[in-house]
């Protein structure tokens, strides 16, 4: 199989006026396609900043971050916009709904960024709303569901665009053990259907378990793999 | 992202801020609301003397003949404000047109040359005046001591001017100029029959700076008016005999002329004066009907005191551009973690910025279109007691017009104003760190 993302000597430096802060140290990984990947450390140990340098929402201070073997420096910023609204769904600690729109047009927002006209758009989303057991809330506000409904209808918007990987930092962070299950099953359901890239960061060691490969994170460092 | 998208996003993200957005849009809306009125007012102004130049009747159609150089509204003076003094060191009016016609081009006019098949400008040409380039230097009543500047043409007869006393100038008349109120005023007489008859003189200067003093009579007052710039006329024998004067012996100056009004035959039809007319334009002259003239001074203060107004419209408008500003912003700073959301999802920085001036142009525009509905409606129903009070008995007079092009042009200036105003506020949403968007609680 062929590396997706790969990271060579990655590190991220948080600078805020004269105070510096290294959230991650000479990160080396790589992930393939249709791997699962889990991120696991306490918090504050970086999961989330990991996950924004792969995924291409911050860039790293040093070192380097490989999508298929391209170099994130010869990405421009057009090609990694295209990146992120084509290849990967994104699921978020706080869901990150947008409160007062429906459901279906949270679902549809990655192609309505895309430009795909709104009959086709809603069209998909619905059709993700109905996998994810959520087509009866299609046009109830976003703001009213349940927040084990969010996260589906987070899982939904990530899977709309038919992505190659998803990130998801904490994806049942916020859910009780019975509804995170469900939403773990639904992400591995479609890790295994569509070999679609699975990463996902997590406190749950059960979760953890179901990954191939795990990464353990401390102070910004790997000290597990 | 589609431009329906941004339409129809914009439109959901004001509508759910109804108060705020309604506080904006009333804002604008008075802007529209005041600029529709004053263009309004300006458009129906306009119209009205439009229409009433165009249907003026005339029994003739006079056309202003010069050589084919540019008439400039300069050369006729104006008939409102004051008159200045004469001053001997500087030139008299403030233009002299030097669109010199020959005795040879004043002759053909007259000629028998063919326009097309059925029709000669003998036929078409009742008669023609060929203007001298007099330029005098000024009138003055002998009794009082002011002298002040004026510019002296031939009378024509066609040419019909109202009479406030007196009489006006015929052919056996010698010596006999009309004066408008104005000069009449000025030169010291109260009332205008209290000029008839009187003596003033007028000063013309001849090559070797001599002035000589021609006494002339006061036959008719006529009331300020456009024609002639409400400038004296003279009988013909008198303005050449001035003119003789002033180029002294000079021949070929002699036989020189400012320009020509060809009174065409009343029977013309419409189709025959324009046909005399390109001939006339194809043989290097210049044509211009009075009604052109005249239209084109009153219709210059009407644009002029028009844009003024609008202008006041304006200063409403660019206050009403601070509030839309102000409410982008705060949607920008309300909207900070769906904006990072949407770039995480990879919305480029151009999509932000265009979300949120679609914003600010929704708002314009519907800001534009209640204020240009309400301009429209309130504008209506000032017309019509206009028209029942003040304005009653001049028909046609619709006092607030609004033609369908600068109703359009108004709501597409206030969007435009709108997106100018969202500039700023929409650099700073492109410019936010999706990152820390998303971390922003
Ligand atoms: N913009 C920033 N400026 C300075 N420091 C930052 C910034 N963003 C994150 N950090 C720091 O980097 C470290 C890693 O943060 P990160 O959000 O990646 O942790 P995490 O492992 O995801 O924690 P959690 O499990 O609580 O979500 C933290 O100590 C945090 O304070
Ligand atoms: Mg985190």
């Amino acid at each position: 199989m062929n590396t997706q993302i790969q990271l060579k000597d990655l590190t991220k430096t948080y600078q805020d006026g004269t105070q510096s802060f290294t959230a991650l140290h000479d990160i080396n990984l790589s992930i393939k396609a249709g791997e699962r990947v889990a991120i696991i450390g306490k918090s504050g140990s970086g999961k989330s900043t990991l996950m924004h340098v792969m995924s291409l929402l911050d860039s790293p201070t040093a070192g380097d971050v490989l999508i298929e073997g391209k170099s994130v420096s010869r990405i421009n910023e057009y090609q990694k916009n295209k990146l992120r609204n084509k290849a990967f769904g994104f699921i978020f600690q706080q869901f990150f709904l947008n409160p007062q729109q429906n459901v279906l047009h949270n679902v549809a927002l990655p192609l309505k960024i895309d430009g795909v006209p709104s009959a086709e758009r809603n069209e998909k989303a619905k059709s993700l709303l109905k996998n994810v057991g959520l087509e009866d809330k299609m046009n109830e506000k976003a703001v009213n569901l349940s927040g084990g409904q969010k996260q589906r209808v987070a899982i939904a918007r990530a899977l709309v665009n038919d992505p190659l990987v998803i990130f998801a930092d904490e994806p049942t962070g916020n859910l009780d053990t019975e509804t995170g299950k469900q939403v773990i099953d639904l992400l591995l359901q479609y890790n295994e259907e569509k070999n679609i890239t699975l990463v996902v960061v997590t406190h749950d060691d059960d979760i953890a378990e179901i990954c191939k490969k795990q990464i353990h994170l401390s102070d910004g460092k790997i000290t597990k793999k | 992202m589609k431009i329906t998208d941004y339409i129809i996003t914009a439109q959901q993200n004001l509508f759910r801020q109804k108060l705020r957005t309604s506080l904006t849009m009333i804002a604008i809306f008075i802007g529209a609301l005041t600029l529709s009125l004053t263009n309004g007012i300006g458009e129906g102004v306009r119209n009205f003397f439009t229409d009433q130049l165009s249907s003026a009747e005339s029994e003739n159609t006079i056309l202003i003949v010069t050589n084919q150089t540019k008439f400039s509204t300069e050369d006729s003076g104006s008939p409102v404000g004051s008159i200045p003094e004469y001053n001997p060191e500087k030139q008299s009016l403030d233009g002299f047109a030097f669109t010199i016609l020959t005795q040879e081009q004043c002759d053909f006019l007259q000629s028998d040359q063919k326009i097309n098949d059925n029709l000669s400008l003998k036929d078409a040409v009742q008669s023609v005046y060929c203007g001298y380039p007099l330029q005098i230097e000024y009138i003055t009543n002998p009794q009082e001591d002011k002298r002040y500047i004026a510019d002296i043409s031939t009378y024509v007869p066609e040419i019909r001017v109202e009479l406030l006393a007196g009489r006006l100038i015929t052919k056996d008349d010698e010596n006999a100029i009309v004066v408008s109120e104005r000069y009449a005023t000025i030169l010291g007489f109260e009332e205008p029959q209290d000029a008839v008859g009187k003596t003033v003189h007028v000063g013309v200067e001849n090559p070797t700076s001599v002035i000589k003093e021609f006494p002339v009579t006061i036959v008719g007052v006529q009331p300020n008016s456009f024609v002639n710039g409400g400038q004296p006329f003279g009988n013909e024998s008198l303005v050449r005999e001035m003119y003789q004067y002033a180029v002294g012996n000079n021949e070929k100056l002699l036989d020189s002329y400012s320009g020509a009004i060809a009174v065409l035959d009343s029977d013309l039809s419409e189709d025959d004066v324009s046909e005399v007319r390109s001939y006339l334009h194809a043989e290097n002259f210049e044509t211009e009907t009075f009604e052109e003239i005249i239209g084109r001074f009153v219709l210059q203060f009407i644009d002029l005191a028009r844009w003024g107004l609008n202008l006041f419209a304006l200063v409403v408008l660019l206050v009403a551009a601070f509030g839309i500003a102000n409410t982008i912003l705060m949607s920008v700073y309300e909207r900070t973690r769906e904006i990072g959301l949407m770039r995480a999802l990879g919305a480029s920085k151009k999509n932000v910025f265009f979300l949120m001036s679609f914003e600010a142009m929704i708002l314009g525009f519907w800001g534009a279109l209640i204020g240009l509905i309400g301009g429209i409606v309130i504008g209506t129903i000032l017309s019509s007691i206009a028209s029942n009070t003040i304005l009653e008995g001049i028909d046609g007079f619709t006092l607030f017009a609004f033609p369908i092009l600068s109703s359009i042009g108004i709501v597409v200036l206030i969007i435009l104003i709108s997106f100018i105003a969202s500039i700023i506020p929409a650099i700073k949403a492109m410019r936010l760190d999706p990152i820390k968007a998303l971390r922003h609680e």
